[in-house]
């Protein structure tokens, strides 16, 4: 049987060979103690045991390339949509806004503020981008803003609410529907102040920012969804 | 993708989810290592599944809707274990007839005699 401290070891040494998502840790923890087991079962010592499996999981990289994997085979917002898709989409999108932005009384059903009041800073555009720590192509499918002084998040155009959750971060989100097939994203939030099937105001607030220092991922991750394809928000902010 | 010493890369590839599927959908619960094995002993050693495959697969599954988990405590550890839900369990159905057909397809253009195993 695998000791208490054994276990510590090994979970202090995935650490340093970077597996750092908590919940992925206890996981591969679990897996490779029970391989520990069977092999000291065998009659091996534990350093051995542990070498021999550390060996068989693969090279240096093995465990963030496993972090990397698992996480990205299990988020469901990283979007890879071909560039012409999403440049179509932006197109029609922008059409039938213009379109539709006929009437002044119209405006307020349509995305025309930003969800920040006063001065934002943009923290990351929308788009592909080169993932920080790993070498792939990601997909930002929003826009990240901050405010020096603003953290309460105002509803971009009138809608209801269609659902208050949780993301991977731990932050709340807030999906509003307005007009059949466009949707906006708040995320990044500390507090929402709505509940789903909600009726509120363009300029509403809705909810409140986790405060800067206290997050990894700085400020209000804003969406607009058309059709069910995000599109870049950014011509929609009207400071 | 797995380490395999019998059977070639491109076969096994798309596999690794029927055979999840297969496995919870006649025990109702698993632990990642206990699938490893598992399929260990059933292929009589030839197929040893790599946890750089096994855990995408099971995250993205469970994504998906055919996997549900529950996290136990067991002493100084955590384990999670994995079910099937109902619609993993309408993929399995779908997924085995369809590779059944797929290697009866495989046979009649490559002209084997499959050589049933009792």
């Amino acid at each position: 049987m695998i000791l208490p401290e054994e276990i510590v070891y090994i979970e202090q040494d995935l650490q340093k060979r970077g597996l750092t998502s908590r919940a992925l840790q206890s996981e591969i923890l679990d897996h490779i103690c029970c391989a520990v087991e069977d092999k000291m079962a065998q009659g091996q010592d534990f350093q051995q045991a542990y070498q021999e499996i550390l060996v068989s999981f693969g090279k240096e990289e093995a465990f963030p390339e496993l972090q990397k994997n698992t996480l990205k085979a299990a988020h469901p917002t990283t979007r890879t949509w071909p560039r012409l898709v999403a440049w179509t989409s932006s197109i029609a999108a922008c059409i039938s806004f213009f379109i539709l932005f006929a009437g002044d009384s119209q405006a307020q059903d349509f995305p025309g503020v930003a969800p920040l009041r006063g001065d934002y800073d943009i923290q990351q555009t929308y788009g592909a981008y080169q993932h920080p720590t790993y070498a792939i192509q990601e997909f930002h499918s929003g826009v990240d803003l901050t405010s020096p002084e603003e953290l309460q998040v105002q509803a971009t155009a009138r809608g209801n609410v269609q659902e208050v959750g949780n993301t991977q971060e731990g932050t709340l989100y807030i999906l509003v529907q307005h007009a059949e097939g466009l949707q906006t994203l708040y995320a990044g939030l500390e507090e929402a102040w709505v509940q789903e099937g909600q009726a509120i105001r363009q300029k509403e607030f809705i909810g409140k920012l986790v405060p800067a220092q206290n997050q990894e991922h700085t400020g209000l991750h804003y969406e607009i969804i058309w059709d069910g394809k995000s599109i870049d928000p950014q011509p929609y902010l009207k400071k | 993708m797995y380490l395999c010493i019998m059977y070639s890369k491109e076969l096994l590839k798309g596999t690794l989810q029927t055979i999840i599927l297969k496995l919870l959908s006649e025990q109702e619960k698993m632990y990642g290592y206990e699938i490893t094995q598992k399929v260990k002993e059933l292929s009589d050693g030839k197929i040893a599944i790599t946890e750089g495959a096994l855990y995408p697969t099971l995250h993205k599954m469970e994504a998906q809707g055919l996997l549900t988990t529950e996290t136990v405590n067991i002493g100084k550890r955590v384990r999670k274990y994995y079910f099937i839900t109902s619609q993993g369990n309408d993929k399995a159905t779908a997924r085995i007839e369809e590779f059944a057909d797929f290697m009866n397809t495989m046979k009649a253009l490559l002209s084997i005699n499959l050589k049933v195993s009792s």
